[in-house]
């Protein structure tokens, strides 16, 4: 087979738990995001868009609904000959069945994968972020550094940095040290979890990494810091547009919200940077009589009777009359029934909130702000008449008539 | 659902002329409909959740911008290694295009004789519904019937000079008209029937041998006596297109009715078609919507009433569209106010424009021209 440039392998395994119920039953790059994506869209879109036609999956957290949404990659562009997506779950070979203990092993674990394209270049990807990104730019800078390895990194606020993994650069952007999360950064660039490898440098390391029965097997714990101290090169790659980590229920409904903000530049409507998402046949979008929609996103199959202001609904959502939906992202399927209010809220998918119920609360109607936050209802649950959940709930079980939480 | 013994057989051009300047650049077939559709989107998708996996088109003239939009048929699931989308434009030398059903039949003969169904089922792209066809496949298998015609018991189109108006004795046909009066309620044909293939290729060979060209007239109405005609009758929504008043009076009934929308959108028989990608609509501060139906990628920042606006429509502040069906890509620009109008694709309404159509009769804006 012709060899291939360069093979993107997507980190799409985690569980990501602080998403609390909205991960309970799908992994986290299969979260909606945006009124009719997925957080695996952006990578993945964003590699057809770089001509990278090779992309692996790793999955191993509640795979079914995003093997289902992947299926054969035809949304992206990437039902291809001789290449294409590929679903990488961990699997069983003769020395017996290892799940994959960290991101390294991960990759490690589909070395054979790798092989078969036989790549100069492996681009490392995460399914948890919202972004778009050439990465064609990035393998260039790459090629012409001659680096091992290039880490997009992004300038986060200095107060914020101790939450990232931080790279510490010298002038000419080569990385001298890597700290995880330090209680005292040196510098403000984060980390961004996009690596580039010279595939001969990494299949040495991941090896190596292997033989150590004390290492975790993360890219970050033990890949790069292994890199540094044996002196290879590694540059650091800086991106200054949108990018968010989307990995807490008050970044992911920030991050939905953005798509509002005039000021925040995220434009999913650019032709020449589609974001390509697998979507249901599902009718166009009625708008009743009695609806009032102010600044919100609003697509196919739903039906909007009610009050819908600075939110967005997902597809097949239906919100009755009367009913009032503010600062809040509901996911498909959701039924907000008539005189029901949601505010500061995300709703998960096919969830329905009773008349009268308030799920939600303003930050400014809060006793104590410090505990003001999101709520959030998980998956296929019911909000009962008159029910009112009040802010930062996570609801996981069902919620009776006249309920208050 | 499941695959069954029948062939599909579609009609994308048979009623061009009556769409007027709808058509004079596609078929038929690719006429948009109902905020994100081509009206062959609601045949397609009836064929295949009747569980039919192969289907030819039998295009006649423009039909560039049907072979864009059918593609490989990937979005109605027909990209297949067994059977399929089929698209058969003329081949014949210098004979120019398919002047009839039985001669568009008669150039498609050895596809038709090659696959491998028993059944055929034959449909015209100029009815919206989305009836049960698999029920009227098993009906007609099961009564033995030679031809089995879906019709619909209702007001007889306006323009319909061609229509069949059947007279029936329980299922059976006892006799065919052929246009009728206008504005009288009458059992009339929704141009889809079901017959035997090899029935077909008999009669299709007949009328040709004696330069016969409507199936209607020549095929059913001369063989009465014939054949074991019998009728299915569609109680779900069901609405011949014949003119661009029909057109628009179909597109109201479906933002006006509940029930329209609920049985042409039932969840059991979804209707399939090429996706875009578009984002989500954004609808902005101080935009005032309703009683719309609206496409996906759209940005609406004015006022929006009993409208059907398609996907990627650009709606600007201040404006003012009423009774309106906006095809896509269209844009209106700040200030401008358009009410019982219809734009084609690719339209712009300039700022502070006011365009006013007879609520019974609308202006028609053709495909990318500029007000």
């Amino acid at each position: 087979m012709k060899q291939k440039e360069c093979v993107a392998m997507l980190l799409a395994g985690g569980q990501g738990s602080r998403l609390g119920v909205l991960t309970q039953k799908i992994a986290k790059p299969a979260v909606p995001y945006g009124g009719k994506y997925r957080i695996i869209d952006f990578p993945l879109s964003n590699c057809i868009n770089s001509g990278i036609d090779t992309v692996g999956v790793l999955t191993q957290y509640q795979p079914l609904e995003l093997n289902d949404y992947i299926g054969s990659g035809k949304p992206w562009d990437l039902d291809r000959l001789g290449g294409g997506v590929h679903i990488l779950p961990p699997y069983q070979h003769i020395k017996g069945a290892d799940w994959y203990k960290g991101t390294a092993n991960a990759i490690y674990q589909n070395i054979p994968f790798i092989e078969k394209y036989n790549p100069k270049y492996v681009i490392i990807l995460s399914g948890d972020h919202i972004y778009k990104m050439d990465y064609r730019q990035m393998i260039k800078e790459h090629k012409e550094s001659g680096a091992n390895c290039t880490i997009a990194v992004i300038e986060v606020p200095m107060e914020e940095a101790s939450r990232f993994g931080i790279m510490n650069c010298n002038p000419d952007g080569s990385i001298y040290e890597f700290e995880e999360k330090p209680k005292a950064p040196k510098s403000n660039l984060a980390s961004m979890g996009i690596y580039v490898f010279n595939w001969e440098t990494l299949r040495k390391y991941l090896e190596e990494d292997e033989q150590n029965p004390n290492s975790s097997n993360d890219f970050g714990k033990n890949i790069i810091p292994a890199m540094l101290s044996d002196g290879c090169k590694l540059q650091s790659y800086r991106f200054a547009d949108y990018w968010k980590d989307v990995g807490t229920i008050d970044s992911l409904w920030e991050s939905n919200l953005d798509l509002l903000n005039p000021k925040v530049e995220l434009d999913l409507s650019d032709p020449a940077w589609r974001i390509y998402s697998r979507t249901p046949s599902a009718p166009p979008q009625y708008i009743g009589e009695t609806a009032n929609l102010q600044n919100s996103l609003v697509t196919e199959g739903c039906e909007v009777y009610g009050n819908v202001e600075f939110s967005i609904l997902f597809e097949n959502v239906t919100v009755g009359e009367g009913a009032n939906i503010i600062d809040s992202i509901i996911m498909p399927g959701a039924t907000i029934k008539p005189g029901a209010t949601v505010q500061y809220s995300i709703i998960a998918e096919d969830v329905v909130v009773e008349e009268g119920a308030v799920v939600g609360e303003r930050p400014e109607e809060c006793a104590d702000l410090e505990t003001w936050g999101v709520s959030v209802v998980g998956t296929k649950l019911k909000v009962g008449k008159n029910a009112k959940i009040s802010a930062a709930k996570m609801i996981d079980k069902n919620v009776e008539e006249g309920e208050i939480i | 659902m499941r695959i069954n013994n029948c062939l599909g057989i579609v009609f994308p051009n048979v009623h061009d002329d009556l769409m007027f300047e709808m058509t004079e650049h596609r078929s038929m077939g690719s006429v948009p409909f109902a905020s994100r559709y081509r009206f062959i989107d609601f045949t397609l998708s009836m064929l295949i959740n009747a569980g039919i996996t192969k289907v030819g088109i039998l295009a006649r003239a423009n039909y560039r911008s049907l072979m864009d939009h059918l593609g490989s048929g990937k979005a109605w699931d027909l990209d297949r290694k067994n059977g399929g989308l089929f698209i058969l434009p003329p081949y014949a030398y210098g004979e120019g295009t398919y002047t009839g059903h039985i001669d568009a039949l008669n150039n498609a003969l050895s596809f038709i004789r090659y696959s491998t169904q028993e059944y055929v089922v034959l449909c015209d792209c100029d009815v919206i519904t989305n009836f049960n066809l698999e029920e009227m496949l098993d009906n007609h298998i099961e009564s033995g019937a030679d031809v089995t015609v879906a019709y619909k018991n209702g007001k007889l189109p306006n323009e319909a000079k061609k229509i069949s108006v059947f007279k029936l004795k329980g299922d059976k046909i006892t006799d065919i008209l052929i246009g009728g009066k206008g504005n009288e309620i009458c059992n009339h044909s929704l141009h889809i029937m079901v017959m035997k293939k090899d029935m077909l290729i008999e009669m299709v060979e007949e009328a040709t041998a004696h330069s016969q060209n409507s199936i209607g007239r020549d095929i059913l109405q001369a063989h009465m006596d014939k054949f074991d005609i019998r009728g299915y009758e569609v109680k779900d929504f069901a609405e011949i297109i014949d003119g661009p008043d029909a057109y628009f009076r179909v597109s109201k009934e479906i933002l006006a009715n509940k029930k329209s929308r609920e049985s042409l959108f039932t969840p059991e028989r979804p209707i399939y078609t090429k996706t875009r990608d578009d984002m989500p609509t954004k609808y902005g501060l101080e935009s005032s919507v309703s009683g719309s139906l609206i496409g996906d990628g759209c940005i609406i920042e004015g006022t929006v009433k009993n409208s059907v606006v398609f996907r990627g429509v650009h709606i600007g502040k201040n404006t003012v569209v009423e009774n309106c069906i906006i095809m896509q890509d269209s844009t209106v620009l700040e200030g401008a106010e358009i009410r019982n109008v219809t734009l084609d694709k690719d339209v712009t309404v300039s700022a502070n424009v006011t365009l006013c159509g007879a609520p019974g009769y609308p202006m028609y804006i053709r495909k990318g021209s500029k007000v």
